[in-house]
């Protein structure tokens, strides 16, 4: 039986040319099905992991102002409409036990047109706080790339975070480090901050806002205690329809916006693409399959009058079905192996031209490897058992 | 040297009685073989001769177990092919049948030594044996420095005495060669007639030729027509004693 797998695993070379088309047509067969199948996987726990993580946040923002307007609405500066005096009443809403944090947020637009980039975004933070920089779809969680962020200790100070292409811009930082940052000041409202940070987004949008202390942003801009947002989280995604009807009884003056809302671009952006994929990982799937059976049988067919030799010169019928088999393994091995450069290859174009990254999960590479295993392996099996089931004249004679 | 178990009657080798085969070719029935008896001897050299559709590859594929007759009985070395299951057909086909074709049939990835030492390891024999007894049948066929070369690397005579050394591996007491010499030149074709003649002293070699001269250098012609055998057209003298019985149908 060694003698059967050995020959199994070397007739595959017996024609350079025949053994390329058949791995290549493999590679790419397995290798598209691979990077949908692990697509349709990875956009499915981005949407997850973004549902887990937003849901539970609800925004709360005056009446009538949008997301990018700093104090908006109707009512001017210092009338303290929605304002820190908000959260009394939040904290007396039937279900406000299920609310675990609650974060003040200020904003307010620069507009300085003797500057480049005349439009920015101050906004005031409370120590520990997320730097949430209004992004075009989301806040989006900035990363801190220079210096550092803002701290406890910087309650008192005059100091500023900014996005990097503010940085860039107004500070003509182009790389920055935290040796570029020392000396930089920025001016607001006629006021000097130093410079200790600088983040990043991804997106232009986001990039271009200052953060500051919450309580120099006060003292800077005087808007009393009147507030542009406050973030609410609350302790589970089942709690959050209760504590958003709560809130939107309680607080008249305020809309009250869950961030799945917030997020409904991107979630319908993701979700098309999920079931988009999954249909095609379906459909290829199922293409695949018979692909492989197909590209085996063709391979395999040819061969039958082998079989009726083999036949006649007294090998068993296991002897040749082990073999075959073995032919069927060595090249579908070989598929998967060109299946997995393939997948790599799309991925990364996929990835730069689209900004869609993939990334590979060993299990599941494994098991589409594996059935495409099985696949050539049943392909293969249909010509040989066609071949062992026939007298050997029969078989050399339909060969 | 031999794995095979020849058992004597009297010295007969083949015994066919009454043997016929019917294909079906969409509604039509043929007759390939109606109702063949003949009885071979243990050695010499035997050519079945006739034109095409004739039915002496049928004959030689019945022999062989290559094919199951549809009535009549087959007896070979003692066995009673009609009656082994598939399995004992399968040791009839290592142990008391080689097969030499026409388009000598060997296997294409595999060098001259391995295509020879196959039957062995289907046969169960060890390595180094097989190895020894390949090298030994490629050397008496003449193509000791053709060990390592593929069949594609060999001229059409060269891959046909392999394929004759294939099938003496096991060393069976017949062997059935389906039209040696199609394929090749006559200067070629006379060379293995001769070592199918060399090999005939030792054993049984059935032969399905349309080459007069191999049918001329056989100890008996065995014409078939009609899928069936005619009255024989000459036995030579030296090769009569060893021959028995006769070929005809009744």
């Amino acid at each position: 039986m060694t003698g059967a797998l050995w020959r199994g695993f070397r007739n595959p070379f017996r024609s350079v040319t025949r053994a390329l088309v058949v791995v290549s047509l493999l590679a790419l067969v397995i290798g598209f099905l691979a990077l949908l199948l692990q697509a349709t996987r990875t956009s499915r726990e981005q949407i997850a992991a973004m549902e887990g993580k937003v849901r539970t946040l609800i925004e709360l923002r005056e009446a009538g102002a949008f997301g990018t307007g700093g104090f908006g609405g109707d009512k001017p500066l210092g009338e303290g409409h929605f304002s820190t005096g908000t959260f009394a009443k939040i904290r007396q809403v039937p279900n406000a036990h299920h609310i675990v944090r609650m974060e003040e947020y200020v904003n307010q637009p620069q507009i300085d047109p003797s500057k480049k980039n005349a439009y920015a975004m101050v906004i005031g933070l409370k120590a520990g706080s997320a730097m949430r920089a209004i992004g075009e779809v989301d806040y989006e969680s900035a990363h801190l790339i220079a210096g550092r962020a803002l701290s406890e200790a910087d309650r008192a100070s005059r100091v500023a975070v900014v996005g990097q292409l503010y940085a860039k811009q107004r500070l003509a930082i182009n790389t920055p480090t935290g040796a570029d940052l020392a000396g930089k000041q920025i001016i607001l409202e006629g006021q000097p901050f130093n410079v200790v940070g600088v983040y990043a987004t991804g997106n232009d949008f986001g990039d271009n806002h200052v953060f500051v202390p919450i309580e120099a942003f006060r003292v800077t801009f005087r808007p009393g205690a009147k507030l542009s947002k406050i973030f609410l989280t609350v302790d589970s995604v089942a709690n959050v329809e209760a504590v958003l009807a709560d809130l939107k009884a309680a607080l008249p003056e305020a809309d009250v916006v869950t961030t799945p809302e917030a997020v409904s671009t991107a979630r319908t952006t993701l979700g098309t693409l999920a079931v988009a994929s999954l249909y095609a990982a379906i459909l290829l799937f199922a293409i695949g399959a018979v692909l492989i059976v197909a590209v085996m049988i063709l391979s395999t067919r040819e061969r039958v009058r082998e079989i009726g030799t083999l036949k006649a010169i007294g090998a068993s019928n296991r002897e040749i079905v082990v073999q075959f088999l073995a032919e069927a393994g060595t090249l579908s091995g070989l598929g998967s192996v060109g299946a997995i450069v393939v997948a790599a290859l799309l991925a990364h174009v996929l990835s730069q031209a689209f900004g869609f990254s993939i990334a590979f999960d060993g299990t599941v590479v494994a098991l589409i490897l594996l059935g495409a295993v099985v696949f050539a392996a049943l392909g293969s099996l249909y010509p040989v058992v066609r071949g062992v089931t026939l007298s050997p004249v029969e078989a050399m004679r339909r060969g | 040297m031999s794995n095979s178990t020849v058992t004597k009657t009297g010295d007969r080798l083949v015994v066919l009685h009454r043997v016929s085969k019917t294909y079906r070719k969409g509604d039509e029935i043929i007759k390939a073989l109606d109702g063949v008896d003949v009885t071979l001897a243990e050695h010499g050299m035997v050519a079945i001769v006739g034109v095409s559709g004739s039915g002496k590859s049928s004959l030689l594929h019945i022999i062989g177990a290559m094919d199951r007759p549809s009535s009549g009985e087959v007896m070979v070395a003692g066995q009673s092919l009609t009656e082994l299951p598939e399995s004992g057909l399968m040791r009839y086909r290592r142990q008391t049948v080689g097969f030499v074709f026409q388009s000598f049939n060997l296997i294409p990835n595999l060098s001259a030594l391995e295509n020879v030492m196959l039957p062995m390891e289907f046969n169960g024999i060890v390595r180094a044996e097989r190895r020894a007894r390949a090298l030994a049948l490629l050397d008496r066929v003449g193509l000791r420095q053709r060990l390592t070369h593929r069949p594609r690397e060999l001229s059409g005579g060269e891959q046909q005495r392999v394929a004759i050394a294939r099938a003496l591996a096991n060393n069976p007491p017949l062997i059935l060669a389906d039209e040696p010499t199609g394929n090749l030149d006559s200067k070629t074709g006379q060379m293995i007639y001769e070592l199918l003649k060399e090999i005939s002293r030792e054993r049984t070699v059935i032969v399905v030729t349309h080459a007069e001269a191999l049918a001329q250098m056989a100890d008996r012609v065995l014409p078939i027509k009609d899928g069936r055998l005619q009255a024989v057209a000459w036995e030579k003298e030296q090769a009569s004693s060893e021959i028995l019985g006769g070929s005809r149908h009744a």
